[in-house]
């Protein structure tokens, strides 16, 4: 079944998976949203630029799917981005509850990616 | 039959033929052996029919008795009751064989041919062989073996008819079925055979035509059983008044007036008889028809009565609650009766969209209604998994048997956008009414579905005019005996021109009264309308089920009416998200599998707005750090949060003062 309220599309872009979460996130699709992310995500891959642009809602439930993932790269020794741009409306969700020192956050994919690249392990 | 039975019955008969040959013999007037009138012919007839052809010694029996003791020598006597047994024997062979058996008397052609063969063919052996015996022996002179032979016939000949019919009739139909009117009827008749028999033959009004309405009324009244009766009672009467001089027979013999007096009643029953067996049997074909009729019409009932049971469990009993729609629906039964096949359907939709369905299956019946029940369920299953409407088109083509035809149009309406996008598999075009009043079809379809033809079916995508109104039909509602579908359309068209949205259920009874009148349709016919419901500023609420599908339902309700408030883009992301989290707590933490439901009310009040989600259930203590993330989520999106827990279940009160604070 397709999820009629967000979608998942994925690129690579050398070992970078770039994956675009489209639509809305909530109770009812967030664990299957979580899948999708993480099996788009080789182990061959150095990071993944998880991109909110096209992000329209993001729940509470939403913001932990963003945090399993962050932890569980982090386990795999891959890296994570997540692209808000400024202006997003769901920034300031993702901005406030001391979120913004477990998620990395860039506004464009150009920081994403020198971001990714700079990041330690 | 056994032998002790057998020869009970032989011996029984013996006798009775004895009695009734003894009885006849008295009435010999031209020759002490020949009579005109001779019961025992019918009664062996009669016999042989009903216990078999074993039974001719008693016959032979009582014949060889009965002359022995009355005229003649042993000779004569053996001779005579061969002829008679033989006489019965072929008689009751040739009825068996070609004139229905012992149920002669039921059918009018049955008697025509027992006359004959019975009365009339084998009567003639025992009058050649008694008559012939006779001369032979000297009991009869040369001259006289004419008359003789002559009266001995008709003897026999009126005893056949008069006598077999009435044995046959009562032991084929013993059982009396009348009614209290019934058995009065009969004491009349009764009383009238007496009377007119008793003026007529006692010499009173000598004129034996009297009889005939009596044997009309036994025929049409009673039946052929009544009818035999009342001939053997005539005849009685008759001879009893015949032999003291008396009635219209009489002539210059006492032989020559029994001959008259036979051939007129073996004539009456020769005509009244088959007379009262095509009333009974018209009668009875009447009786099947009526029980044919009945268990046909039971069949029939218990149909439609099927189709009425499969056509209501179809139809939305009650549509759903979608937030920020109106909908009706109306289904006006063809007359004279519904035909089924026409159905409609309503259902939310992921996304805060509705599914919206008009569909019509070829033919009637048991059959379209089943149909229809298949494609009704298997478009709902396809559309809630989340097809789009040319992948439901092509799904639903694909259960399609073969010789199954249906039309279908299906739209997904997104109310906050209001845009549409359908198939139409052969319905008619869709109406938009728009809030100008001006009147929009929705032309773009394709053939019905069923056909085989196209593999793929188009989908279509419009934007409608927000607060315009949706109008699904099917055919019976511009399909009418007297005027083209075309006419119609235009009459539909004028029908919804320029009518608010506000009460769709008066605009369906509006529309059908406009173009149906007081005439049924000749088809059935379905109406569904759909519109935004009108918002109120001041005022927001809805109530949803506490499931997890619900949320998009509450965003889009929310999104439709936080911009009548002058709410901003950031405002209503952040109301959106608060409340979000608060019905997510609500489906989440206070119930458990059970369906249940929350409800979702906001008011506006001098730039404030205070927002309350309600359910039954209990806030639980939040599990793991992230879960107690919602409520932070909503203390730093609203200005304040509450949250009263309490038995009755949980109330969340969020409140937000709005930028562009009321301007009164």
């Amino acid at each position: 079944m397709t999820d009629p309220l967000a979608a998942v599309r994925v690129i690579l872009k050398g070992d970078v998976v770039i994956a675009s979460l489209e639509g809305e996130v909530d109770l009812s699709n967030a664990h299957d949203i979580r899948e999708d992310i993480l099996a788009s995500i080789p182990n061959t891959a150095a990071g993944l630029i998880l991109d909110l642009t096209k992000t329209v809602y993001l729940d509470s439930q939403g913001i932990q799917v963003l945090l399993d993932v962050t932890e569980l790269l982090g386990v795999r020794q891959q890296r994570i981005r997540l692209i808000v741009p400024k202006a997003a409306l769901i920034r300031q969700v993702l901005l406030l509850a001391s979120l913004a020192s477990v998620l990395s956050l860039d506004p464009t994919m150009e920081d994403a990616l020198a971001n990714l690249q700079a990041t330690d392990l | 039959m056994n032998v002790g039975k057998t020869v009970a019955a032989i011996a029984g008969l013996a006798a009775l033929y004895f009695t009734a040959a003894k009885l006849g013999l008295t009435l010999a007037f031209l020759n002490a052996s020949a009579t005109a009138v001779w019961p025992p012919t019918g009664i062996a007839l009669a016999a042989l029919l009903l216990l078999g052809t074993r039974v001719w010694p008693g016959v032979f029996l009582g014949a060889f008795l009965a002359n022995l003791t009355t005229a003649g020598t042993l000779v004569t006597s053996l001779g005579i009751a061969a002829g008679n047994t033989l006489e019965a024997l072929l008689g009751a062979y040739l009825v068996n064989r070609f004139a229905g058996g012992r149920d002669a008397f039921d059918q009018a052609q049955n008697i025509f041919r027992f006359v004959l063969l019975a009365a009339m063919i084998s009567t003639t052996v025992s009058a050649t062989m008694g008559v012939t015996t006779l001369s032979l022996s000297g009991f009869v002179r040369p001259g006289d073996y004419g008359p003789v032979w002559l009266t001995w016939w008709l003897g026999d000949a009126a005893g056949a008819i008069v006598i077999a019919s009435f044995v046959l009739l009562w032991s084929r139909h013993r059982r009396v079925t009348w009614t209290r009117e019934q058995m009065l009827e009969g004491a009349f008749l009764l009383v009238a055979v007496l009377v007119v028999a008793g003026v007529v033959f006692g010499g009173l009004f000598s004129f034996e035509y009297l009889t005939v309405p009596l044997l009309a009324w036994a025929a049409f009244r009673f039946g052929p059983r009544e009818t035999a009766t009342v001939i053997v009672l005539l005849s009685g009467i008759a001879i009893w008044g015949t032999l003291h001089g008396a009635g219209p027979f009489l002539a210059a013999t006492q032989n020559a007036s029994l001959l008259l007096l036979q051939a007129f009643m073996a004539i009456m029953a020769l005509v009244n008889l088959p007379v009262a067996a095509v009333v009974a049997e018209r009668r009875r074909a009447e009786e099947r028809l009526r029980e044919s009729e009945q268990r046909f019409r039971t069949l029939y009932q218990r149909e439609r009565g099927t189709v009425d049971i499969l056509q209501r469990s179809l139809l939305p009993t009650r549509l759903p609650t979608i937030p920020g729609l109106m909908v009706a629906g109306r289904y006006v039964p063809a007359a004279p009766e519904p035909l089924g096949g026409d159905w409609y359907d309503v259902f939310p939709l992921a996304g805060g969209r509705v599914g919206l369905v008009m569909g019509d299956v070829a033919g009637h019946g048991v059959g379209a209604a089943a149909v229809m029940a298949k494609l009704r369920n298997a478009l709902r299953a396809y559309a809630m998994e989340g097809h789009s409407p040319k992948d439901v088109a092509e799904r639903l083509n694909r259960v399609m048997e073969r010789g199954e035809m249906a039309s279908v149009v299906y739209l997904v309406l997104d109310p906050v956008r209001w845009h549409v996008s359908y198939f139409n598999a052969g319905q008619p075009p869709p109406v938009v009414l728009e809030p100008t009043g001006a009147v929009k079809f929705l032309e773009q379809s394709s053939i019905p579905l069923g056909t085989r033809i196209p593999r793929s079916y188009d989908e279509h995508e419009v934007d409608l005019t927000p607060q315009s109104i949706l109008l699904l039909y099917t055919d019976g509602i511009i399909e009418t005996r007297t005027q083209g579908a075309e006419a119609r359309l235009t009459k539909l068209e004028r029908a919804v021109a320029g009518r608010p949205a506000t009460d769709l259920d008066g605009l369906l009874a509006h529309l059908l009264n406009q173009i149906l009148g007081e005439n049924a349709p000749i088809d059935d016919a379905a109406l569904l309308a759909v519109a935004a419901s009108p918002l109120d500023p001041g005022r927001f609420h809805i109530e949803l089920a506490a499931l997890p599908d619900s949320l998009a339902t509450l965003r889009n309700a929310l999104r439709q009416w936080l911009p009548h408030i002058g709410a901003t883009a950031e405002e209503i992301f952040a109301v959106t998200t608060a409340v979000g989290e608060a019905a997510a707590n609500a489906i989440e933490h206070a119930y458990g599998p059970k369906e249940a439901a929350f409800e979702v009310e906001a008011l506006v009040e001098t730039g404030r707005l205070a927002i309350a989600v309600r359910d039954k259930g209990r806030w639980r203590t939040p599990r793991g750090p992230m879960r107690g993330h919602g409520l932070k989520m909503m203390r730093e999106l609203m200005d304040s949060v509450e949250v009263a827990s309490g038995p009755e279940g949980t109330m969340i009160r969020l409140s937000h003062t709005l930028r562009n604070a009321a301007r009164p």
